[in-house]
């Protein structure tokens, strides 16, 4: 059964559930490569309804003691206590994907009073704006962020996982490009199940843009593909991943970063550049709690805030919907553009640069959206640079661009501090403040809704952590 | 005559419903010329009075058309069709949410989406044919089970569109539908021409729905790709500027609904029978 065979109009949410054993074997079959379909159809048809359909594709995610739990955790609980507090039996609360007609959804007795969510589509922010030129290349970005004394001081990102969440990786051309082949951990890596293409042989694209720019800092990472904008709901008509998807793949790197400490590395950053686009994209009114833009109670912060309180560094690119030339999907709209996961706290929010210092008309501005964390972005990288050329335009191969290509060289900072700095000495948020306390500051009073505290400066961040002498 | 009697122009520039054209022994309107100084006319030769127009030899085009008044014979519980499809009305007037998100999708999608846009403009059905790797030589009879289904598809498409008319508005005449999005926001200015008819519920994600899901009970072991080609080529259509995201759900929706009421029909369930017989 498809959504359109109900026999209403429906939004797709993310209802929570009580614990049972399908449920909690949904969740296995997740980790297991299995698909969930034949655990879920006696519950899919138990529960099916004219206005109410639950995708037995997306199978179960647990919340454990509900969204807005968190287990008091840190770094150093990977692995056994982490697993003892959080293994898929413990969950009290599950997630599924289900369709529903808006006027059952409005209903105070929905779902027997448990809560709802929205699944909205989210995209990789791949945004060539209007005069798409370089400011510089790789190398320039190199020398304004000093990367030789990082390496001077062995500052790889050896023993360093970054997860690209993205459109997924073409190692081949990232070798061809960079003149080495990256290191790719095919095994920790996760592929959306109804994507055909295999970790590191993508389609050539966003997300080989965006690994470009963290192996352009930090080459010795070891990556970890999750091309998890690719997934979609198998059967809707949408273009687009959603934030369900995007929680799979989460579920993914929290159960092999935290519970079972399978990703080998000392360190894992999480490389973030997508986002929601637009307002309109979120299906419900503005102060309605199942909203996914300006809500802090979204369950998918439950899953950042897992994987951030176990040392997983946490980025995202702020956006292209900057005052002065926002990218055509904004729809002109430029405040409060920085939505969702985007301006989550536990988050480092990254504005875009050119390698001159001058922040890229297109970068998003704080204040985030009402409701969220005000002060967004966090700090500035480069971008608008020569790079990974996966994209050819009329006049030759395009620049590396938007707030992705940002994060992405942010992403390689962190993972080159990291090298030196795991996450036990360091956790996430410690490392977030070493980061913006020595940000340049540009912009006039720090921090501001431009540059946040200002351009990364990996070594000045490494020599506060004692790391570069 | 023949192939394009019914829609090569006179429908609207080539409409995408039943007239679509299938490639080699499809319909189409070659010409076929012989000289006047030495025609093939003046040499005598021998007739064949008993010559047969063969059943293999209708235009499967013109052949399909008389699938309609069986389709509309047809009650399932009481209920015709149309009854039984009961689509909500369109939302109406139209909401900045949804202009905004066909907005997004235009600016977001549309460069990518754009050659298979066009290409399913009109004549779809070559995605189908495509997809299955079929033509209407090798397949006649699958053939002419899509074009039924083509035919019952644009009916009931048009039907349906003249039933949501004047939406909250003063009673007719005059007479208006739900408009297309470039109509609310003519910056949407959608790569192909505006159909010459409502936007809602929509016509290529009805017709497509509908024949992915009858060909699914031909092909099982396609169901999966069939209904991703449907659900594109609708989602295409979202992002042409030419649908809001509830016509295309209407349309699947409207398939799914009225499908039992075309293979309850004597000519649909026998060809269909001799369909199966092609692809054993």
């Amino acid at each position: 059964m498809t959504p359109w065979e109900l026999r209403t109009d429906y939004v797709r949410v993310l209802v929570q559930r009580n614990q049972n054993e399908v449920l909690v074997k949904a969740a296995n079959d997740l980790l297991k490569g299995d698909s969930p379909v034949g655990t879920m159809r006696d519950y899919v048809r138990e529960n099916v309804a004219t206005d109410f359909l639950i995708d037995g594709e997306f199978g179960a995610l647990p919340i454990w003691d509900g969204a807005d739990q968190r287990p008091a955790v840190s770094p150093e609980d990977r692995g056994e206590k982490a697993f003892s507090l959080l293994a898929f039996e413990k969950s009290k609360k599950f997630l599924v994907r289900a369709y529903v007609s808006p006027a059952t959804l409005s209903k105070p007795d929905f779902n027997d009073g448990e809560p709802v969510w929205l699944d909205s589509d989210v995209h990789s922010l791949l945004a060539p704006p209007p005069a798409n030129q370089a400011t510089g290349d790789t190398d320039t970005v190199r020398q304004d962020l000093n990367t030789s004394v990082l390496q001077d001081n062995g500052l790889y990102g050896t023993d360093v996982a970054v997860a690209l969440v993205d459109t997924g990786i073409c190692r081949s051309h990232l070798a061809r490009r960079l003149g080495f082949n990256p290191a790719l951990d095919v095994g920790n890596s996760w592929t959306p199940p109804r994507v055909a293409t295999m970790p590191g042989l993508h389609r050539i694209g966003h997300g080989t843009m965006c690994a470009y720019g963290v192996l352009s800092v930090a080459p010795n990472v070891t990556l970890l593909d999750y091309p998890l904008l690719l997934g979609r709901p198998a059967g809707e008509h949408t273009v687009s991943a959603t934030i369900g998807e995007m929680m799979r793949g989460y579920l993914v790197l929290i159960w092999r970063w935290a519970l079972t400490a399978v990703i080998p590395q000392s360190a894992l950053v999480v490389n973030n550049s997508w986002g929601i686009f637009h307002p309109s994209l979120d299906d419900f009114a503005p102060g309605d709690p199942r909203r996914y833009i300006d809500n802090p109670g979204h369950p998918f912060r439950l899953y950042i805030a897992l994987l951030t309180a176990f040392g997983a560094d946490v980025l995202f690119a702020a956006g292209n919907c900057g005052d002065g030339c926002p990218n055509a999907v904004c729809l002109q709209r430029t405040a409060g553009m920085i939505m969702g996961a985007n301006a989550y706290d536990e988050v480092l929010t990254l504005a875009g640069c050119d390698i001159h210092d001058l922040r890229v008309c297109y970068s998003s501005q704080g204040p985030s959206i009402a409701g969220m964390p005000q002060q967004k972005p966090d700090i500035t990288a480069y971008t608008q640079f020569l790079g990974s050329k996966v994209l050819r335009g009329p006049r030759g191969f395009e620049p590396d661009t938007g707030t992705s290509a940002a994060c992405a060289v942010a992403s390689g900072c962190v993972a080159a501090l990291r090298t030196a700095q795991p996450p036990t000495a360091t956790d996430p948020a410690a490392m977030i403040a070493v980061l913006e306390a020595t940000a340049h500051p540009m912009g006039g009073a720090v921090p501001n809704y431009d540059y946040g505290y200002g351009i990364i400066r990996p070594v000045a961040a490494g020599q506060s952590l004692g790391i570069i002498p | 005559m023949g192939g394009n009697w019914f829609g090569g122009n006179w429908f609207g520039g080539n409409w995408f419903g039943g007239n679509w054209t299938g490639g080699p022994g499809g319909s189409g309107a070659p010409v076929f010329a012989m000289r006047a100084d030495r025609p093939l006319a003046e040499i005598a030769i021998t007739r064949s009075y008993d010559a047969k127009f063969r059943d293999a030899e209708w235009d499967p085009d013109l052949r399909a058309v008389t699938i309609l008044p069986e389709f509309l014979a047809q009650t399932i519980k009481g209920k015709q069709w149309q009854a039984a499809v009961a689509l909500p009305p369109p939302t109406y007037p139209v909401t900045a949410k949804m202009v905004d998100e066909v907005l997004v999708l235009a600016v977001a999608e549309r460069p990518e989406a754009l050659g298979e846009i066009v290409e399913e403009d009109q004549n779809f059905q070559l995605r189908w044919l495509q997809l299955l790797n079929m033509s209407a030589t090798a397949y006649p009879h699958t053939f002419l089970l899509m074009k039924i289904m083509a035919r019952v598809g644009e009916f009931a498409m048009v039907t349906l569109k003249l039933q949501y008319s004047n939406m909250s508005g003063a009673a007719p005449p005059p007479y208006w539908y739900q408009p297309r999005p470039s109509q609310v926001c003519p910056t949407l200015y959608p790569p192909v021409q505006v159909p010459g008819h409502p936007s809602y519920p929509a016509g290529h994600a009805l017709i497509g729905t509908l024949t992915s899901e009858c060909l699914a009970d031909l092909l099982p072991q396609y169901k999966e790709p069939l209904r991703a080609l449907a659900a594109r080529v609708a989602m295409n259509r979202v992002i042409a500027g030419l649908h809001y995201r509830e016509d295309i759900d209407a349309g699947a929706k409207a398939a799914i609904a009225l499908k039992p009421f075309l293979t309850a029909c004597p000519f649909y369930a026998a060809t269909f029978k001799l369909a199966q017989a092609e692809w054993k």
